[in-house]
């Protein structure tokens, strides 16, 4: 028995030192993945600068060479790095307008060795594929958002086009004796025509800056929009913050906007709304709570660009919501319990 | 002589010569619009064209006034109605409840969406005519004008020579027997909602024996209170 000893030491050691190797190998080869992914992000998920840049951290994991073919969305790209040679791992990718045809040359390797250089390649193909679908889906949902926004914005110039267009015939042609009725009229549209035409404005630069902000009464500010859209709220408290106005109207609007579309989907369902306004800390918290309304189904697409509940909709009035509370230096959350109807609450800073 | 004046008299007087004043109403025109702003101008236009207006900004609210006053002659209606303004759904909603509970008002489609494919799904579903926004306010006078003759004549023809103008959408392939049925449902509502809902009148009318009209409205699915 005792002779057998030296043998299986020299057992043991050989598996420590062949783990230890492996383990090396393993923790090199997962280097140069994290290496090519971070490349990956450093180049935008961008597939041809990908394809042109990879090559080092590649040649760093043993390959001899890449060549790959690239179709982007009609331009065919190609090119050659390293040596050429008969053992290669070779993939076609495909996603829509992009097509790509890559060969990694790789020398004749051994059992463990092809098993990493198979990882790794697989690695490197994914990412090339990802980014493929980056750029698909990219390109698809500006397209989508282009096409969508272009529709919202035709039918409401239309609708202004059309009442310019007739207002200024029936100046051009007013009948005898009916220039009073037309008057008054005009004395009616006039203010809705220039709240329309602002709201469009806003709605093309959404993202412009704010402008300058003053101390506004939010109670008053929350009436006045809830009276233009003949909604009724119950208003507790008050509180002055600091705002621009223009901002406070859009915000206002969207919210309210929510709940119309809600009752006009559900009409035999009262409307409900309950406002509180209290001062914390440094800010004024604003809770607004439709007490009929339905939980919320979606908590996580809430403030979700371009995304609405019944697909009819823009989907970027609570988003932009968001973006003008936090332009004024404040929050907006929503509260979506799971049996209960969603709150907004908003912390603005409040006027001192 | 002078006679004494009499107060009475003089109000009357006052009464009649602003009834001569007053312009008597072509038509009565239900406008379904739900931009404010652009509902009031159109108001205007057509009452200084001698119609008589009735507003409404929804589905729901045209479906209350059109129960109210069978006498709309015409709809101007817009398709993008909320809930969803930026798509014709509700529209073409509204225009087939006309259609479905044999409204006679005709339907001239003013519109900002999309023009071809919007134009054919309101022709598919029974409107009269159609405008895409912006359209000429003696575009639309027109429109409305034609609609009201249509409507007129068709009243018309129904009192004097008891004829009833049936819509019928039929796909050649489909046969005969749809475009029967189809045609016998909305002979039989038009009768029901005529007679309302006598069924023994109606029976009279359409030349059957009222076991018949029970059948139709257990096979139609037709309800009292469906018109």
């Amino acid at each position: 028995m005792a002779s057998l000893y030296p043998y299986l030491i020299l057992i043991g050691v050989s598996i420590i030192l062949a783990t230890v190797w492996l383990l090396g190998q393993a923790r090199r080869r997962a280097r140069i993945t994290n290496e090519l992914v971070a490349l990956n992000e450093e180049l935008g998920f961008d597939l041809p600068d990908l394809l042109r840049h990879c090559w080092e951290p590649l040649e760093k994991a043993g390959f001899k060479g890449i060549s790959w073919q690239l179709d982007w969305f009609g331009s065919s790209l190609s090119e050659i790095q390293g040596s050429q040679g008969d053992v290669f791992i070779h993939r076609e990718l495909a996603v829509d307008d992009i097509t790509l045809s890559v060969k990694l040359y790789d020398g004749k390797r051994r059992f463990e060795q092809r098993y990493f250089s198979t990882i790794l390649s697989e690695s490197f193909f994914l990412l090339l594929y990802t980014d493929m679908w980056v750029k698909l889906g990219t390109v698809q949902g500006a397209f989508a958002q282009t096409a969508k926004l272009s529709v919202f914005l035709q039918h409401d110039m239309k609708n202004i086009v059309q009442l310019i267009s007739l207002v200024s015939e029936q100046l051009e042609n007013t009948p005898a004796g009916k220039e009073e009725k037309l008057l008054n009229s005009l004395r009616t549209v006039m203010p809705t025509l220039h709240e329309r035409s602002e709201r469009f404005l806003s709605s093309l630069s959404s993202n412009a800056s704010a402008g300058n902000v003053e101390p506004i009464d939010i109670g008053e500010a929350l009436k006045k929009t809830a009276d233009i859209h003949s909604l009724k709220i119950d208003i507790q408290g008050s509180g002055k913050a600091l705002i621009n106005g223009q901002s406070l109207n859009s915000l206002c609007d969207n919210l309210f906007g929510n709940y119309i579309d809600q009752n006009r989907r559900n009409p035999e369902v009262e409307i409900k709304i309950e406002i509180s306004i209290i001062e914390e800390g440094p800010d004024l918290k604003i809770t607004i709570k439709d007490h009929n309304g339905k939980p919320c189904l979606w908590p996580e697409r809430l403030f979700e660009p371009f995304w609405s509940e019944k697909g009819d909709g823009l989907g970027i009035g609570l988003y932009h919501s968001r973006q003008l509370v936090q332009e004024a230096g404040g929050t907006l959350l929503a509260v979506t319990p799971e049996n209960d109807p969603m709150s907004f609450v908003i912390s603005l800073p409040k006027s001192v | 002589m002078r006679l004494p004046v009499n107060d009475e008299n003089s109000d009357n007087v006052a009464v009649v010569a602003a009834q001569q004043e007053e312009p008597q109403s072509l038509a009565t025109i239900l406008l379904v619009e739900d931009d404010p702003a652009l509902r009031l101008v159109l108001k205007n236009v057509l009452e200084m064209n001698d119609y008589t207006i009735l507003e409404a900004d929804s589905k729901a609210s045209a479906e209350v006034i059109l129960k109210r006053d069978p006498t709309i002659a015409a709809l101007v209606l817009d398709l993008g109605l909320p809930p969803s303004p930026h798509t014709t759904t509700e529209g073409l909603a509204v225009i087939k409840m006309v259609v479905a509970k044999l409204y006679r008002a005709k339907i001239v489609v003013l519109t900002g969406q999309d023009e071809e494919s919007s134009a054919l799904a309101a022709i598919r579903e029974g409107a009269f005519d159609f405008l895409s926004k912006p359209s000429r306010s003696a575009d639309i006078l027109n429109a409305v004008q034609r609609a009201v003759l249509f409507y007129r004549k068709e009243r018309t023809l129904e009192e004097e020579e008891g004829l009833t103008r049936l819509q019928i959408n039929a796909k050649v392939s489909d046969g005969l027997k749809a475009v029967r049925e189809e045609a016998e449902e909305k002979l039989v509502r038009h009768v029901l909602k005529d007679t309302q809902f006598n069924v023994y009148q109606s029976a009279a009318r359409l030349g059957l024996k009222r076991e018949s009209i029970y059948y139709f409205l257990k096979k139609f699915g037709i309800k009292r209170d469906d018109g």
